[in-house]
């Protein structure tokens, strides 16, 4: 690299850039490292620091196999389907709520109201009124993920600039087409800003759901083999959880990205 | 100088309190942490009932009892370093031990044995519910009180017998013991483990169908409740285990010749919460006089873990889990 | 304009109670209990007393959690939003790290801290700290140049800028991060009680399961609800004190 002025060039330059750039990956791998090392130290039983080669084996274990690969499957079903409803439900609440001052004053209270109370607690009343199966998680989820799609949504919709509304209707255009080509559109990027907080929500519900009570999904395969004491199986089912999280928001800002494709969204994860 | 003296001075205190603590400590017993649990241990309730029926306490050993609601706990805790010992299902031990645990079973507690005059532990369903053999169970739920111990490896001993392939089949919940019944009785489970004190309570309500016992399950008597202790304890105080051990086997001799003056003193200290004369009627475990293991029947359900369960990767050899030499002769 | 706000919130409150009250009356499965029950059976078991000794086990663990991780995450995510070091090193790992439900890592917190407080305060402290990073981060980042430039140019050092200017711009967005912090500090504090605990409000809504006392079940939901509810409004009170030249809009 010569010629700039007054530059040091060369090969040093190159190297610190390099570096420079690998600086981000420093603390995961020194934490990697230092993981095996003690793992291998012999001074810790395999049950307190299990090696990282047998999580990956067991992380292998778990993609390859039928019956492990279904329970991933039960916990994925769970969280979105518990969040599709609090999508649909939302965004049809929040909206109502933004076009609407009388669904504002009788939504509104109860929702910033009962935002402190930790809806957790319900799950073992949940679990009474629908049973063990899936459906009191997905419940769970739903009420969970409701609350930051309606608050997002309802700002959205009240954030709407009027001038837009108001120069559509001047242009002659149909309340339908005035909801249609300027509401939605002006409301996305909020009602996405809801959707994106509220996924790993629904991820984080159904596994401590899992974790309570429950016979299948990943956060009972936690327990189990916890209770096996299997800690290898069990840090491998939580990079399959974290990976299933990061999976999941980087569709949705794919998908965002698409729809709101003004305003392309800075990946958290680059 | 003079500011230096209030910094001698306190170093000089703290010295001397320390030694004198450290003094103190070594003429202490070892102390005992041990994991207890909720059913079949009436040996254990009446040595903490009766401090008087322990009297090696406070000079050969202390004890700090912890209660655990579910077996697997109790191996985590000791894993943590939080326990010395505890109880569990000799099983349970054979697979912690093959898993890398380091403990041993020193004694036994209870065993399952057929016959009129035990209690077997039973799984039962609702009485007008569609259950009534095993294989109806077949897309339902059981609920076990802990994974990887008795009451999981009895449930699926009969699922197997039944020609079931559990956990495909049917799906088998962990729960605590108190919330088994009240699970059986709302469908949360299609059939629940019963342990006395909860079966007699279960039994006085009414509305449950008793379909197999543990030993039924299994097809023979068997070891159920040890107690372990971890090895480098015993290796480091082993007269405090000695100690233990032997008012261990004195409680169990009082239990087994004054058994109802014994049951009330262990509901009287609150360790069971049936109601007394339901309590003071339940049928009882077998328990061995001198706390003897039954070290022919772990091997076999040690060879049933390995070939039929999967449980086990590779045979555990169970003579060097066991170690009776601590009991009193 | 205000007051009629607040009426119309308290009458569509008690128009709700109302409603479940009346439902309650009609025959409802056991574990439906009306308002008025819930409210005896909470204050019989307030005065009993059974209640706070749970209450104190729970809140012995939540709030050295709470404070050790949001602390904790405010101070390392102010310093990594001015320091693109600390960024590179830290950002990507919080930022990849973040979806994972921290409540998954409690099995191995036990093994490692014991089954007793210890490993649930590391993993509410765990919790807490994401949010208090992300938001004190990006609260840092957003200071406005100008401020910035205007310190620098007056004569200040880089760290009375830090603290004059960064550390006050930031803090509406911190406090927004700090209550998040509080509600996740409650939920993994109650997710870990009813997993494993033998002491504390959320081990005693699983002993209410397990032996179907629906009125010990209500009371200690209404508990947990009201000490959400009291520690946001601690959280208000606090924040309007200290961002007192900021305009609120009741977010």
């Amino acid at each position: 690299m010569a010629g700039a002025a007054g530059r040091v060039s060369g090969r040093p330059r190159a190297l610190l850039r390099v570096l420079a750039g690998l600086r981000r990956y420093a603390l995961p791998a020194l934490a990697l490292i230092a993981w095996e090392l003690l793992a291998r130290s012999g001074r810790f039983s395999p049950i307190l620091f299990p090696s990282l080669v047998n999580i990956a084996r067991e992380f292998g274990g778990l993609v390859t196999h039928g019956d492990r690969l279904a329970e991933a499957w039960y916990s994925l079903y769970r969280a979105l389907g518990g969040f599709a409803l609090a999508a649909a439900a939302g965004v049809l609440i929040g909206t109502l709520m933004g076009r609407s001052t009388l669904a504002a004053g009788l939504f509104e209270p109860l929702f910033s109201g009962t935002y402190p109370v930790p809806k957790i607690a319900l799950f073992p009343l949940f679990v009474f009124v629908f049973g063990i199966g899936s459906l009191s998680k997905v419940a769970l989820v739903f009420l969970e993920c409701l609350y930051p799609i309606v608050i997002n949504t309802y700002y959205g919709t009240r954030a709407v600039n009027r001038v837009l509304v108001w120069s559509a209707r001047n242009m002659g255009a149909t309340p339908g087409q005035i909801l249609r080509k300027v509401v939605v559109p002006a409301t996305a990027p909020f009602i996405f800003a809801g959707f994106r907080v509220a996924l790993p929500i629904a991820m984080i519900v159904v596994i401590i759901t899992e974790m309570i009570g429950s016979a299948d999904g990943l956060g009972y395969m936690v327990i189990y083999a916890f209770a096996s004491f299997q800690t290898a199986r069990v840090l491998a089912a939580v990079v399959a959880i974290a990976l299933l999280g990061l999976a999941l928001d980087g569709i949705l800002v794919a998908v965002r990205n698409r729809l709101v494709f003004w305003e392309k969204l800075e990946s958290y994860y680059a | 100088m003079m500011r230096r003296a209030p910094f001698v001075c306190g170093v000089f205190v703290a010295s001397v309190l320390l030694g004198a603590a450290g003094a103190r400590a070594a003429e202490e017993p070892p102390l005992i942490r041990l994991g207890y649990g909720v059913a079949a241990e009436e040996q254990l309730w009446l040595m903490m009932a009766r401090p008087d029926l322990a009297p090696n306490q406070g000079k050969r050993y202390r004890l700090k009892p912890i209660v655990f609601q579910v077996i697997p706990e109790r191996f985590q805790a000791y894993v943590a370093g939080e326990l010395d010992g505890g109880t569990a299902p000799g099983l349970s031990v054979i697979f912690a031990r093959a898993q890398g645990v380091d403990v041993k079973a020193v004694a036994s507690i209870c065993q399952e044995a057929a016959g009129k005059d035990w209690f077997s532990t039973t799984y039962m369903a609702k009485d007008d519910g569609p259950i009534k053999t095993v294989k109806d169970l077949k897309g339902g739920t059981i609920a076990v009180v802990g994974i990887k111990t008795a009451t999981d490896l009895w449930a699926r001993a009969a699922l197997l017998r039944a020609g079931l392939v559990p956990d495909k089949d049917v799906k088998l919940v962990p729960m605590a013991f108190p919330a088994v019944g009240p699970a059986v009785r709302s469908d949360k489970v299609g059939m629940g483990t019963f342990v006395e004190p909860f079966y007699s309570a279960e039994k006085a309500k009414g509305g449950l169908r008793p379909l197999f016992t543990a030993v039924e399950a299994v097809g023979y008597d068997h070891e159920l409740l040890d107690l372990f202790f971890g090895e480098k304890f015993l290796k480091a105080h082993p007269d405090a285990v000695r100690g233990f051990l032997a008012d261990y086997v004195a409680a169990t001799g009082y239990y087994l010749a004054n058994r109802e003056k014994a049951r009330r003193d262990i509901h009287k200290a609150g360790f069971v919460r049936t109601p007394l004369e339901i309590y003071l009627k339940n049928a009882d475990w077998r328990r061995d006089f001198h706390g003897r293991v039954d070290v022919a029947s772990l091997k076999k359900l040690a060879a049933f873990m390995l070939e039929k369960l999967n449980w086990l990767e590779k045979p555990v050899n169970v003579d060097e889990m066991v170690d009776q030499s601590f009991l009193p002769r | 304009m205000m007051r009629s706000v607040r009426l119309a919130r308290t009458i569509s409150l008690l128009a709700l109670l109302a409603l479940w009250q009346l439902l309650s009356t009609r025959a409802m499965p056991e574990y439906v209990l009306g308002p008025a029950e819930i409210l005896r059976h909470f204050t019989a078991a307030l005065v009993s007393g059974e209640l706070f000794p749970h209450i104190g086990a729970s809140l012995a663990r939540s709030i050295p959690g709470f404070a050790l991780g949001t602390s904790v995450g405010i101070l390392l995510g102010l310093l990594a939003g001015v320091a693109r070091g600390l960024d590179e090193l830290l950002s990507p790992v919080i930022f990849l790290t973040y979806p994972v439900p921290k409540i998954v890592i409690l099995p191995l917190l036990m093994l490692w801290f014991g089954t007793e407080d210890l490993s649930k305060v590391v993993i509410i402290a765990l919790a807490c700290f994401y949010p208090a990073f992300i938001n004190a981060y990006y609260g840092a980042k957003a200071t406005p140049a100008i401020l910035v430039w205007s310190g620098l140019n007056m004569g200040a050092r880089r760290w009375q800028v830090f603290r004059k200017v960064v550390v006050p711009s930031a803090l509406p967005l911190i406090f927004a991060g700090v209550r998040v912090s509080l509600a996740l500090s409650f939920v993994l504090l109650f997710a870990a009680e009813m997993i494993n605990a033998r002491a504390g409000l959320g081990f005693l809504i699983r002993q209410s399961e397990n032996s179907l006392r629906f009125d010990l079940m209500y009371v200690s939901i209404l508990t947990i609800a009201v000490l959400g509810y009291l520690g946001d409004r601690l959280l208000r009170a606090t924040r309007k004190r200290v961002v007192a030249w900021q305009e609120l809009q009741g977010a």
